[in-house]
């Protein structure tokens, strides 16, 4: 019961040169293993982000498959790969996700409401809470900070549980002290027998990680 | 659906300027859409209205009514006027071959001096042979018109038991008719009795232009249908050829410049209906892919949290229909209770037979047109709703994109 990602590449074109194919991912393959903390570490531009979101069927791979339970999520159909995300899978992505018109609570609470859920609001606040903005529940987006917003963002992505979690650059608005709850959460989580994948430029992240993966041009270098 | 709903209506009450232009542009569109529809509508109903009340093949009047012009006017404008011709006369029509059913009327207008309560055209019409107007007074008036007995049109200020006097001749308002959108709606009837004893006064008080007519041997226009085998066209030339000082006039030729200019209004009104629809729509297009365009990364949040393409694209229709809905029947209504009121002044400045639909129809037409404005927006955010689908969510979210 793994994540398995098979020789995955993935090429872009330059649009001011049209003739110039580049691989930001390049015949990756690695295994996310259930109950481990994995660490992506690379310079920007060495292809982390877009790995990740090959692995959590955002972005089709120009080859190569990865594979959930022996199956490639890419020969899903897209609502069907859309219900596993949203069950199994919880994404952090990188920046500033909130949806302006929801409250924290209804944004926490958007899986949910996408997979047709009510949804536990206590679990929410439990949530909010163990990520220290349990008194913003029904704040709304623009009256957070940017560190409250990016754990409100992990909150979403905690929410329903899921057994695979893809965080870039989560504590990126963070300060130390919010940054250490924040891996402390996720190591915790990973304990409990998810599977973590952490894409960070933190240094103090490979103090949390079972395994440290550094991206060099689009590879892994060991 | 649900989803849809519970995100979209956040989304809704979460930009209220936007939502607010969304529905000022709706509510525009369907008040103009509603508005040119009931005005081409009005416009055809007032043309039928007006066939059905010429409701002859063929009219004969003495030739002067048609040289000075008068006649036309009456029937079309609702102009007042009269004139005669004398029984001989009319009974010479009546001899001619193909002449099927035939009806007399005996015209006289009333002026607004102090001798009469209103200045209107009045007829006087044979209940006997009547097939042009009885059609018309049976819808309000189910019995016998007396002596001194009147019919009043709709649109005059006078109704039933009311006491009118004209030329010094008090006559009692016996029904009202209902709104027909022709002269007939400024214009009284009574039966040729009454009407005689009305013309007999204005001769008394030198009231009328003419002086020398016997009341009882006197009318104004016959109206003719053509008998089996016989055309409208065939009894008009024979009469014109063959009886003096008369003039028959084909029914379809009378209304043939109405229906023209009627064509010619509706024409453009249904050319600016369509005009606006497309300028509306092209409109609500470019506000919808705006505000996509501003919250692609929303809908890429959407997707990382288990959206499938469809799901966004259900959000942005069901937000689109929601918003539109609200605008489409904020300006139906809106359009309904600026234009119904104004309908009068409407048809006087178009100058054609106008005559507005029945109230179930108006209802219709309201639901039509707040239809066609939530299908213009449904159909502006389709484009966007597509572009959601094509969303790399991946890029988005990086920035990249």
């Amino acid at each position: 019961m793994a994540l398995e990602a098979l020789d995955l590449r993935k090429e872009f074109i330059r649009e001011s040169r049209s003739s110039n194919r580049f691989a930001a991912v390049d015949g990756i393959s690695l295994t996310l293993e259930k109950g481990e903390v994995t660490v992506m570490m690379g310079r920007s531009g060495s292809g982390k982000t877009t790995l990740m979101n090959m692995l959590c069927g955002l972005l089709v791979p120009s080859s190569g498959s990865v594979k959930l339970d022996g199956d490639d999520i890419y020969a899903l159909s897209d609502s069907r790969l859309s219900r596993l995300r949203g069950s199994r899978m919880g994404v952090i992505p990188q920046g500033q996700t909130a949806l302006g018109s929801l409250n924290v609570l209804q944004n926490v609470l958007l899986p949910c409401t996408l997979c047709r859920e009510d949804g536990d609001e206590e679990h929410v606040r439990e949530l909010l809470g163990r990520l220290g903005i349990g008194e913003l529940a029904e704040a709304m987006p623009a009256e957070l900070s940017g560190g409250e917003l990016r754990r409100m963002s992990i909150a979403r992505a905690l929410m329903r549980s899921p057994e695979y979690i893809f965080a870039d650059e989560p504590t990126a608005d963070l300060d130390d002290e919010n940054t250490a709850l924040v891996f402390d959460f996720l190591k915790e989580t990973a304990r409990a027998g998810a599977s973590v994948l952490i894409i960070t430029h933190e240094n103090d992240a490979s103090a949390y990680s079972d395994r440290l993966l550094t991206l060099k041009s689009g590879r892994l270098a060991e | 659906m649900k989803l849809s709903r519970s995100i979209t209506l956040n989304n809704i009450k979460g930009r209220p300027v936007r939502t607010l232009v969304l529905v000022l542009l709706t509510a525009l569109l369907s008040a103009a859409v509603f508005c040119g529809t009931v005005i081409v509508t009005s416009l055809h109903k007032g043309l039928r209205s007006l066939e059905a009340r010429l409701g002859a093949d063929v009219m004969v009047v003495p030739y002067s009514a048609t040289t000075q012009q008068s006649f036309e006017d009456l029937v079309l404008q609702g102009t007042t006027g009269y004139f005669y011709m004398d029984t001989a006369t009319a009974q010479k029509v009546l001899d001619r071959e193909g002449i099927g059913e035939s009806s007399q009327q005996v015209f006289l207008a009333t002026t607004s001096s102090g001798c009469c309560s209103l200045p209107v055209q009045i007829i006087g019409f044979d209940p006997e042979t009547d097939f042009t107007i009885s059609p018309w007074i049976k819808k309000s008036f189910g019995g016998e018109l007396g002596f001194c007995d009147v019919v009043v049109g709709n649109d005059l200020n006078a109704f039933v038991g009311d006491k009118l006097k004209f030329y010094g001749v008090e006559v009692r308002v016996a029904a009202k008719l209902e709104k027909t959108g022709t002269s007939y709606d400024t214009a009284v009837f009574t039966n040729f009795d009454t009407v005689r004893e009305l013309i007999r006064s204005s001769m008394e008080l030198g009231l009328n232009n003419f002086k020398d007519i016997d009341p009882d041997r006197s009318v104004s226009c016959l109206l003719i249908n053509a008998a089996d085998g016989y055309t409208a066209e065939e009894i008009a030339d024979d009469i014109n050829i063959h009886v003096k000082k008369v003039k028959a006039i084909r029914a379809q030729d009378m209304i043939s410049g109405v229906s023209k200019s009627l064509s010619g209004v509706a024409d453009t009104v249904s050319g600016l209906i369509a005009a606006v629809w497309v300028l509306g729509t092209v409109i609500l297009l470019l506000a919808f892919t705006i505000s996509i365009n501003e919250r692609r990364r929303e809908f890429a949040v959407m997707r990382v949290s288990g959206a499938s393409r469809m799901k966004l694209a259900s959000v942005v229709m069901c937000e689109a229909v929601i918003v539109s809905g609200i605008g489409s029947v904020i300006g139906a209504g809106l359009g309904a209770l600026v234009l119904l009121p104004f309908s009068r002044a409407i048809e006087n400045m178009i100058g054609l037979p106008f005559l507005l639909p029945s109230a179930g129809a108006i209802a219709l037409y309201i639901l039509a047109a707040a239809a066609v404005a939530v299908l213009a927006g449904a159909i502006a955010a389709a484009a966007s709703a597509f572009r959601v689908t094509r969303l790399d969510a991946g890029l988005v979210l990086r920035g990249d994109n």
